[in-house]
């Protein structure tokens, strides 16, 4: 019998304590640590000037990218340069809702239903690739079928494109965009048709003390939620990409995504979204900051964490011991982009004003840089990390303001030459186990396992 | 996920059936038969390039065969993936030790024992079924670990081992996915003479302990025949003899296999 099945069993049975309050009894330093946010945020936010206040924002937010990437780069292996597009899309997806759906954050129902709608248009098509890609595994001939089928997608794609062209006064190949937009759309209305009033109502029902920050977190879930998606379909070919052509795979996404962003009208197109409600502020922030890097720390140490690094070491090994590698790479992917589009919404909801420029490569390259100095593998070495390379441009900034980048590049350049394995070199600053190693009994021993 | 224990009733002979594997025109393995018996030890033998290894990666799935049938117990796993194949009880290790280099003894059984992807969220918020799992699978492999005498090396990063014990840490690293049938590629590749001997008693031990049937590729006449039953030997892909050590030692297909034509 597996484990889980037999913990529902126990449970039911009586023989366990309820699982929230085991999980709550589990957490309660974390649970301290996000609370003690609420009074430092408060004194913090009162006391400090604007522009140190800025910087420890900043810190925060690249802790964030930093941490997930992390687990990407580091205890996955795959070397991604996509975290600025995976950033874009939560930064998008959290700013474009608030416009639309709640300003003043008044209304979390409306907001879940685009987010539902959104998640079943991207989950259809991250279905639909994901078959199209098991399919090409199981088949012996792959490079038989492959022209075939993309001639079929081309055919379908041309096919729709002109049949709608006309329909949207659009020149042919751009149509069947509007298409997707407007399908988009049209389910988003069809669901306000259908749940719109009891949503309304039900918001409206709630006090304004729950209403606000439960659509915070519903943005923030929903674009984390939407970035995943993305980072999963990213991911499929990162299952066959390894090394410097995954890194320009994720590269190529990463402006796919920001030049699909530059040319998306809804979007705001180059211009970006302006005036997009604030809601972030220091506690907020830094209890996602806190959340971050307690689920990837306890991820990256915990079974899938260290079937995820078996995959890095060695995929054929892996792969013979019953460890799904596909999984495994696709896992990082994913919970790394959930992280870095939560980040994105935070810095949307914090900004007030997104453009795709901020998204570029150099955005992708920032979080790459911080990993790779902070020690690959190493989460408390990306935070390290994280926090002196954003601060090192700002104390440059009063010792040399023309050649602070200048320095700040060179600095880079010895440290990898001084150090190449990065500030912590894999390791951790504290314990990964919460105890040490305990040796076995000598009776042990002669005991066989159960097998 | 079923980890393969309850299929152990239903697995308990891997019957190999005619397997070609072609690489362009290249015949690896040309028709290649087998039955291994859980309990049996046998032996794979052939001159280099005889397609021993690549024999080995058509059973565990890393080729699927040109032509032919893998079966194990009732269920036919050719063409299958790796992964699929070691769930169903085949386990194998390396001619050139693939071991997890970076990670520590311990966590590389670890993996073997615990592969399960699902419950996310027990894992983020250390739920006290993770926790118990946890547990449950480090003292697993520490268990293991001491069965094959790494107990004391457990905290040890896997590529400082000496070379004997990183050979024996794969094997332990097989062993963890619970497999019904155990395939080794050269496990005394590199060793030198003493630790040949306690590769020897290893293996018998293993084989009395789990009660698993194990192929063996090996270069190392002495070792094949004072420990296989049956031996099957590859010349060119193809099977050349088959049987018991004395057949094979007087068999002359085999002698001609290995020193060439008898000169007249």
């Amino acid at each position: 019998m597996s484990w889980r099945k037999s913990n529902i069993l126990n449970y039911f049975a009586g023989q366990d304590t309820p699982p929230w309050r085991a999980v709550l009894l589990a957490n309660v330093p974390v649970a301290a640590i996000l609370l003690a946010m609420i009074p430092i945020g408060r004194v913090l936010e009162d006391n400090l000037d604007p522009y140190y206040l800025r910087v420890v924002m900043l810190i925060g937010f690249n802790i964030i990218l930093a941490v997930s990437l992390q687990l990407i780069n580091g205890f996955s292996g795959q070397f991604s340069l996509g975290h600025a597009g995976f950033m874009a899309v939560g930064a998008y997806l959290a700013g474009f809702p608030a416009l639309q759906y709640s300003k003043d954050f008044n209304d979390p129902s409306t907001t879940l239903i685009f987010f539902i709608s959104l998640l079943i248009a991207v989950g259809l098509g991250a279905a639909v690739l994901w078959m199209f890609f098991l399919g090409m595994r199981r088949t012996r001939h792959v490079h038989r079928s492959l022209p075939g089928i993309l001639l079929m997608v081309l055919l379908v794609w041309i096919v729709t494109d002109f049949a709608v062209a006309s329909k949207y006064q659009h020149p042919p190949f751009w149509a069947f965009w509007s298409l997707l937009a407007d399908s988009l759309q049209g389910l988003f209305g069809s669901m306000m048709n259908l749940l719109g009033p009891m949503a309304a109502s039900i918001s409206a029902a709630m006090p304004g003390a729950v209403r606000r920050p439960l659509c915070f977190i519903v943005l923030l879930y929903g674009a984390g939620c939407c970035a995943s998606a993305v980072g999963f379909i990213v991911g499929l070919p990162a299952l066959r990409l390894r090394g410097d052509y995954l890194a320009i795979a994720t590269l190529g996404f990463g402006e796919i995504i920001r030049i699909a962003i530059q040319n998306s009208r809804p979007l705001g197109g180059a211009l970006g979204l302006t005036s997009i409600p604030k809601y972030t502020d220091f506690t907020w922030l830094y209890v996602v900051v806190i959340i971050t890097i307690v689920a990837i720390w306890r991820i990256a140490y915990s079974s899938k964490g260290r079937a995820i690094m078996a995959v890095r070491e060695d995929e054929i090994a892996a792969s013979s011991i019953g460890v799904n590698t596909t999984t495994f790479k696709v896992m990082a992917f994913t919970i790394g982009a959930f992280f870095a589009g939560i980040a994105g919404a935070l810095f949307s909801l914090h900004e007030q004003s997104i453009s795709p420029y901020q998204f570029g490569v150099v955005k992708s390259i920032e979080p790459v840089v911080m990993v790779t100095l902070g020690g690959l593998g190493s989460i408390s070495g990306a935070i390290l990390a994280a926090i002196v390379l954003t601060l090192l441009p700002e104390v440059l900034r009063d010792i040399s303001p023309q050649d602070r980048m200048v320095i700040y590049s060179l600095l880079l350049v010895v440290m990898m030459i001084l150090r190449p394995q990065g500030l912590l070199g894999g390791r951790e600053l504290w314990p990964r186990r919460r105890g040490p190693l305990r040796s076995p009994a000598p009776a042990c021993s002669e005991r066989a396992v159960p097998v | 996920m079923n980890d393969g224990g309850s299929l152990a009733s239903a697995t308990d002979v891997l019957r190999v059936e005619h397997i070609t594997r072609r690489f362009g025109g290249l015949l690896a393995v040309g028709d290649f038969s087998l039955d291994l018996h859980k309990g049996d030890l046998q032996g794979l033998i052939g001159p280099n390039g005889a397609g021993k290894t690549t024999a080995f990666n058509v059973i565990t799935g890393v080729y699927a065969p040109t032509s032919g049938q893998i079966h194990l117990g009732n269920k036919r796993i050719d063409g299958l993936q790796p992964a699929v194949i070691n769930r169903a009880g085949i386990a194998r290790t390396f001619q050139n030790i693939r071991l997890f280099q970076n990670l520590s003894v311990l966590d590389n059984v670890a993996v073997a024992f615990d592969r399960s992807p699902r419950g996310l969220w027990h894992t983020i918020l250390h739920s006290p079924q993770s926790e118990r799992r946890r547990k449950q699978v480090e003292q697993q492999s520490m268990d293991l670990l001491a069965t094959l005498g790494l107990d004391d090396k457990a905290g040890f990063i896997a590529k400082n081992l000496p070379y004997g014990d990183q050979r024996r840490l794969e094997i332990a690293r097989a062993l963890a996915t619970q497999p019904t049938m155990l395939l080794l590629d050269e496990p005394a590749a590199g060793m030198n003479p003493q630790e040949k001997v306690e590769l020897m008693e290893l293996i018998r031990f293993i084989r009395q302990q789990f009660r698993l049937g194990i192929l063996l590729i090996e270069h190392d006449m002495k070792l094949v025949m004072s420990i296989c039953e049956k031996i099957t030997v590859l010349d060119h892909g193809e099977t050349i003899a088959l049987g018991t050590a004395q057949e094979i030692q007087c068999n002359p297909d085999v002698i001609e296999a290995y020193l060439g034509e008898p000169v007249h």
